[in-house]
C-alpha cells in the first residue's frame, strides 16, 4: 500500500470510531436530547473523517470538492435536523427533560 | 463455484420478496400492505439487476438498469397513489384494513 | 473478487432482508416507516456495488427519500383520533390489527409458503443458463444515440416509449390521487407561517442549492450517471422542503399553472415524438445527428414535470389529511 493508501486506512478508522461511538450514544443514551447531541457531533465528525480519508483517493481536485461539498452539506443537514427535532420533542413537552417526548419516542 | 456479489444479491432479492409475500397476505394495516408491496417490486428490481451483472461483468448492462430506474419511479407513483386511496378510506369510513368491524 | 467484498455483500444483503422483516413486523407503524426508508437507503447501496450508479441514485432519492416523506406524512392520518380512549395506550401500534391476531394455521401456512417459495427462487438461480444480456447491442448502437452514457441513451433513445409512458404513468397516478383526496392542496391558500429562523436560514441556502445541482444532474446524464428521473426529483424535493418550512412559495400559483406544470414533460415528449413522423421517421426515432439536443430537450422538460408532479404528490397527500404545515402536538405519532 502506499503512503496515501495508509492514510485513507487510518483516517477511515478513526471516522468509523466516531460512527461508533455516536451509535453507542443513540443506543445507550437515556433521553432524547442526549441521543441527538451523540449522534450529531460524533457523526458529523465521523463523516468528517471519512471524506478526509478519501481526499488522498481522488485523481482530481473537482472530485476532492464535490465531496467536501457533501461533508458541508451534511454538516448543515443534520444540525438542522437536530435542532428541529429537538425543538418539536420540547415543545411537545415544555421541559428541557424531554421526558415526555423520551416515553413517546417508541 | 465460487460465490459471487451477484449470487449474493439474487439469493437477497428471493428473501426479501419472501418476506414481501408474507406480508402483503399476513399485515392488515393498508400501510403495511403497501410497504410490503414495495418491497415486492424492490425484490423484482434487485434480481433483474443482480442477473444483468451476472452476465455482463465488465461492462454494466444499461437495458436493465434503464427498466430499473422506470419501474422506481412507476413504484412510487403507484404506492402514492395506494396511500391516497387508503387515507381517502379511513377518510370515509374510518377503518384502515380490509375487514369489517375494526371501525373505533 | 476478494473476501472482504463477499463479507460486505453478505452482510448488506442480510441487512436488507431483516430491514425488510422488521419493517412489517415491528409493532408501530412509526416504526415500519422508519425501517422501510432505512431499507431503501441499503438497497441504493447494494445497487452500487452492482455497479448501478443511476438507479442508486434513483433509489436513495425517490424510494427512500419521497416515499418516506410521504409515509411519514400519512402516519397522522392513519392515527388521527386515537389519541384518547381505550387505545391511548397503544400510542400508534396498529390499530385493530393487533386485536385479533391471525390464527397461528394461516401464520404457519404462508411461512412454510414463504419457505418452499425461497427454496424455488434459489434453485431457479442456480439453474438459470448464462445469457449474454444486451450490453454490446447497446454499445454498438451507442454512436446513433447522440449521448455517452448508456443507460440514458436507453432511457431516452432506444426505449424512449417506456420512458414516455412512465412519465405517463406518474400523470395517471395524479389524476387517481386527484380522484381519490382532491386538489384542495392547491388551492388553499398556506396560513401565514412564522417560519423558524434557522429553518429559514437553512432552506433559503439549500434550495438554490438543490436547483442547481438539479440542472448539473441533468447535463450529467449525458455522459455519466444521472439524468432527467434524478434531476427532476432533486427539484421536487427542494419544493418539498420549502412547503414543509412553512413558504408560501407555491400557495399563489394558480390551479392552471400547477395542471400545466403536470403535463409538461409528457406533451413535450409527445411533441417531440410526433415531430419525427412527417420526415418518414418512426414515432420517437430521433435523427442520429441531432440526438443529443432532442434528448435535452425531452429530459429538461421531462426532469421539470416529474419535479412537479412529486411536489403535487406530498401537497395532495399532505392537505388530504386535514393538517397544512406543521401539526398540533399529535400525541399518536
Amino acid at each position: 500500500m502506499s503512503p496515501a493508501d495508509w492514510a485513507t486506512f487510518a483516517l477511515g478508522a478513526i471516522g468509523a470510531f466516531f460512527f461508533l461511538g455516536g451509535t453507542l450514544g443513540l443506543l445507550r443514551f437515556p433521553d432524547l436530547f442526549s441521543r441527538l447531541h451523540a449522534l450529531t457531533k460524533a457523526d458529523n465528525l465521523g463523516l468528517g473523517f471519512i471524506v478526509a480519508g478519501l481526499l488522498f483517493q481522488t485523481g482530481s481536485v473537482a472530485v476532492g470538492l464535490k465531496l467536501i461539498l457533501i461533508w458541508g452539506l451534511a454538516l448543515f443537514a443534520s444540525s438542522t435536523a437536530c435542532y428541529a427535532i429537538g425543538r418539536h420533542a420540547l415543545t411537545r413537552s415544555g421541559t428541557a427533560t424531554g421526558e415526555e417526548a423520551e416515553n413517546e419516542r417508541s | 463455484m465460487s460465490v459471487e456479489t451477484h449470487d449474493i444479491y439474487m439469493v437477497a432479492a428471493g428473501l426479501v420478496f419472501a418476506v414481501g409475500l408474507g406480508g402483503v397476505f399476513l399485515c392488515r394495516h393498508f400501510f403495511r400492505k403497501i410497504i410490503a408491496t414495495k418491497m415486492l417490486g424492490a425484490a423484482a428490481f434487485l434480481l433483474l439487476v443482480s442477473v444483468s451483472r451476472r452476465d455482463a461483468l465488465d461492462a454494466p448492462d444499461p437495458v436493465p438498469h434503464a427498466m430499473v430506474i422506470t419501474g422506481i419511479v412507476v413504484a412510487v407513483s403507484a404506492s402514492a397513489f395506494a396511500l391516497a386511496l387508503a387515507r381517502r378510506i379511513r377518510a370515509e369510513t374510518g377503518q384502515s384494513t380490509f375487514e369489517e368491524g375494526d371501525a373505533p | 473478487m476478494s473476501g472482504a467484498d463477499i463479507l460486505f455483500d453478505f452482510l448488506l444483503a442480510a441487512l436488507l432482508v431483516l430491514l425488510a422483516w422488521r419493517a412489517l413486523a415491528a409493532p408501530q407503524l412509526y416504526q415500519a416507516a422508519i425501517f422501510f426508508i432505512a431499507f431503501g437507503l441499503a438497497m441504493a447501496l447494494a445497487w452500487t456495488r452492482m455497479n448501478a450508479p443511476d438507479v442508486a441514485l434513483a433509489e436513495a432519492a425517490i424510494g427512500a427519500g419521497l416515499l418516506g416523506v410521504l409515509l411519514i406524512d400519512s402516519l397522522a392520518a392513519f392515527t388521527r383520533g386515537r389519541e384518547r380512549g381505550e387505545a391511548g395506550s397503544k400510542h400508534c401500534a396498529d390499530e385493530g390489527t393487533r386485536a385479533r391476531p391471525m390464527p397461528r394455521v394461516s401464520q404457519a401456512v404462508v411461512a412454510a409458503a414463504g419457505v418452499v417459495f425461497a427454496a424455488v427462487w434459489v434453485t431457479a438461480i442456480l439453474r438459470m443458463p448464462e445469457g449474454g444480456g444486451l450490453t454490446a447491442i447497446a454499445g454498438a448502437a451507442m454512436p446513433e444515440s447522440g449521448v455517452a452514457h448508456p443507460v440514458t441513451a436507453v432511457l431516452l433513445n432506444f426505449r424512449g416509449y417506456d420512458t414516455w409512458l412512465e412519465v405517463g404513468v406518474l400523470l395517471l397516478a395524479m389524476l387517481g390521487i386527484f380522484c381519490a383526496v382532491g386538489k384542495t392542496g392547491f388551492e388553499r391558500e398556506q396560513r401565514p407561517a412564522h417560519i423558524d429562523p434557522l429553518i429559514n436560514w437553512l432552506v433559503r441556502f439549500l434550495v438554490p442549492l438543490m436547483v442547481l445541482v438539479s440542472g448539473y444532474i441533468l447535463w450529467l446524464g449525458k455522459t455519466a450517471p444521472g439524468g432527467a428521473f434524478q434531476s427532476g426529483v432533486i427539484l421536487g424535493a427542494a419544493g418539498i422542503l420549502l412547503r414543509i418550512a412553512g413558504f408560501r412559495t407555491f400557495g399563489r400559483l394558480p390551479v392552471w399553472a400547477w395542471k400545466t406544470g403536470l403535463v409538461f414533460g409528457f406533451a413535450v415528449f409527445l411533441a417531440v415524438g410526433a415531430a419525427a413522423l412527417p420526415a418518414g421517421r418512426s414515432f420517437l426515432e430521433y435523427p442520429a445527428e441531432t440526438a443529443g439536443a432532442w434528448i435535452l430537450i425531452v429530459e429538461t422538460a421531462c426532469a421539470l414535470s416529474i419535479g412537479f408532479t412529486l411536489l403535487a404528490f406530498f401537497v395532495c397527500l399532505n392537505a388530504a389529511g386535514g393538517c397544512d404545515g406543521p401539526r398540533q402536538p399529535n400525541r399518536t405519532n
